[in-house]
């Protein structure tokens, strides 16, 4: 038996020396044949990038600083850092005097300079470029005429494009945001704001209470939802006229409506028996159909892109959930499966992402989740947040938050290295929408 | 190429392994009487035995007991120099083993370099933001023996301008890759000479 066991050992003992051997020999040729190293990277700075904005060459003496307004509109969000003009080395105002070394011992990664002259009377010309400094490229060179009295209009003009030119995306500082105001108690206003929020205008005014503020795709109207008449009533206002026509409905109470991003309809929840379903106001022909028909509470509509699904949030499976509606086949499916509470959703400019509002055990948070995909990542880290807003070129969300109940709206970037608040206005602000871009 | 060449040179090795594997030692599996019989005690002559078994035919049963022990550890020596003729002499082994072990060395030298390398890089790279997007660039990197980058090129690009003009604007920062300076010669001509850097847009 001990011979046998011996045995097996010492033939066990040569077996695995040459399957050893072996494998060496085969990891050596393998890797010796496909020698290329790949190094991954994938992480990032946390670094914003650094963009200087020259004073731009005035050859009459026009006091306005339009560098200054470039520099306020492009670090609004926190996307860039800005270079304090007391470190610049030189002043360039075009290609042939700007010397890539001046901005790179400065580590500026974008740098923009021009120069603007009188043509006649008020009118101004401009013309500016946008230089990648670490690559040596100039990314951008543009003109621009205009009044002088719209210098304001004409610095976002030239924000947009250089952003554009930067990041890829669409410049969003010269669209709109529409919000509930709420300076005390028995006040209610709709206001319309630059993205700044500066030239705030008051659109109506109420003692009861007003809610839902939602842009038309042309950004020349505006729905929402008012207490006026004691019952919730949809309005639509004209921006320019101010002319105002509620949609006349059967239903008793109206809300949440949204305009669909080709202006052709309007999704908003109408309860006819108390019972909340999502339906669809036609502009065209006034018509309304009805697109839910479960006993839960169907509410808070949002256009995909497309216009041919709405996401919305409904309590059928006894917590708020977000459901996904195809309008062609008012086929139902459910996208958010994680959380005791997820609401408020709405669609990133691509369609395939969403942001909505996460709950777990009574704290919310801001939320993305890709509508195919099985995880909801959270990007806010105030709590108490609702009502979202996407900027229409899906880089920046604002939303409404609360502190010691003074509501203010607080926004951040995707990439989660900016997080900034609005400028703080008299009262409470909730219910942020985000305009679509104008051109 | 390579794909195919690798699989080529693994398909030998596992035949060659199936060999081995086959004509190895099975006698271990034999039953104990043939066995016996295959080894007779006459295969290897010992004097002595052989007279004390003509004396004592009577009392075979101990003796050929203690006999048989001694025969094992005779066939094993026998067997043990066969084997380092044939096809594993110690030599070789040992020679092997140092490979083995420089190996092992050499791999976990240029991990250290690479985990730097990636940290610095990760530093200066300022990442577009993206929503979403899973895309990826590649960029060829040849290095002087001084960590000097003599040449980048794009390998293959993600289809976005933006994000590969991010990557590139990383690199245009930095001149040098010190990480790879005083490691062993050869090991920088097999790793860093020339490398690719693959820039992803997610985790």
């Amino acid at each position: 038996m001990k011979e046998i066991l011996d045995r097996l050992i010492w033939s066990l003992n040569q077996r695995t020396k040459i399957l050893k051997t072996l494998f060496f020999c085969l990891i050596f040729l393998s890797v010796s044949i496909d020698a290329k190293l790949k190094i991954e990277i994938s992480q990032g700075s946390k670094d914003l990038p650094k963009i200087a904005i020259v004073p731009f060459e005035n050859t009459k003496t026009i006091k306005i600083s339009l560098s200054h307004l470039i520099e306020e509109n492009l670090t609004l969000f926190g996307e860039f850092k800005a270079t304090p003009k007391n470190e610049m080395l030189s002043f360039p105002s075009s290609e042939d005097n700007f010397f890539y070394r001046d901005w790179k011992i400065l580590k500026v990664d974008y740098a923009v300079v021009g120069s603007f002259k009188e043509i006649s009377g008020s009118n101004i010309f401009i013309e500016y470029f946008v230089f990648n400094v670490p690559l040596k490229k100039l990314i951008l060179k543009g003109d621009i005429s205009g009044d002088i009295n719209e210098f304001d209009q004409i610095s976002k003009v030239i924000s947009n494009r250089t952003y554009k030119a930067i990041t890829g995306l669409d410049g969003i500082f010269n669209t709109k945001l529409a919000y509930v105001l709420n300076p005390d108690k028995e006040v209610y206003k709709i206001c319309v704001s630059d993205i700044d929020g500066s030239n705030e205008q008051v659109l109506f005014e109420s003692t009861a209470p007003l809610m839902s503020p939602s842009w038309s795709s042309d950004i020349k109207k505006l729905a929402y939802v008012s207490f006026e008449k004691g019952y919730p009533e949809i309005y639509m206002q004209d921006l320019f006229s101010g002319n105002r026509e509620s949609i006349k409905t059967l239903g008793l109470s109206n809300s949440a409506p949204v305009w669909s991003p080709d202006n052709k309809k309007l999704a908003f929840v109408m309860s006819m028996s108390g019972n909340p379903d999502i339906y669809i106001y036609n502009l065209k022909n006034n018509k309304i159909s009805r697109h839910t028909t479960h006993y839960g509470i169907d509410t808070e509509p949002a256009w995909s892109p497309n216009s041919k699904k709405l996401l919305f949030t409904s309590n059928r499976s006894g917590s708020p959930q977000i459901y996904e509606l195809t309008i062609s086949s008012n086929r139902i499916k459910r996208i958010t499966l994680d959380g005791d509470y997820n609401a408020r959703a709405s669609y990133f400019p691509n369609g395939k992402d969403i942001v909505l509002v996460h709950g777990n055990n009574g704290i919310f948070h801001i939320g993305i989740k890709n509508i195919r995909g099985r995880f909801i990542n959270t990007i806010s880290k105030t709590t108490l947040d609702e009502s979202p807003t996407i900027s229409p070129n899906g880089n920046i969300i604002i939303y409404a938050t609360k502190n010691n109940s003074q509501g203010y709206l607080a926004g951040l970037t995707l990439d989660g290295k900016s997080k900034f608040r609005l400028p703080v206005k008299f009262g409470s602000v909730r219910e942020p929408s985000w305009s679509p871009l104008t051109n | 190429m390579t794909n195919n060449l690798i699989s080529f040179i693994n398909s030998i090795f596992f035949h060659l392994f199936l060999l081995a594997i086959l004509t190895l030692d099975f006698s271990i599996f034999t039953p104990q009487s043939d066995r016996e019989k295959i080894i007779p005690i006459e295969f290897i002559s010992f004097p002595a035995i052989k007279d004390e078994r003509a004396k004592r035919n009577n009392d075979s049963l101990s003796t050929r007991r203690n006999n048989n022990i001694e025969i094992e550890k005779e066939i094993k020596k026998i067997s043990e120099q066969n084997n380092n003729k044939l096809n594993l002499n110690s030599l070789d082994n040992l020679q092997k083993q140092i490979e083995e072990t420089k190996f092992f060395q050499e791999k976990k030298e240029v991990q250290v370099r690479i985990f730097l390398i990636q940290k610095r890089i990760n530093s200066i790279w300022k990442k577009p933001s993206l929503i979403n997007q899973n895309i990826e660039t590649e960029i060829q990197i040849n290095l002087a023996p001084s960590g000097e980058i003599l040449k980048y090129e794009m390998i293959s690009s993600s289809g976005n301008k933006i994000f590969d003009d991010s990557a590139f604007r990383a690199l245009a920062n930095i001149s040098f890759i010190t990480e790879v300076i005083g490691m062993d010669r050869n090991y920088f001509e097999r790793n860093f000479r020339s490398f690719n850097l693959v820039f992803k847009s997610k985790d």
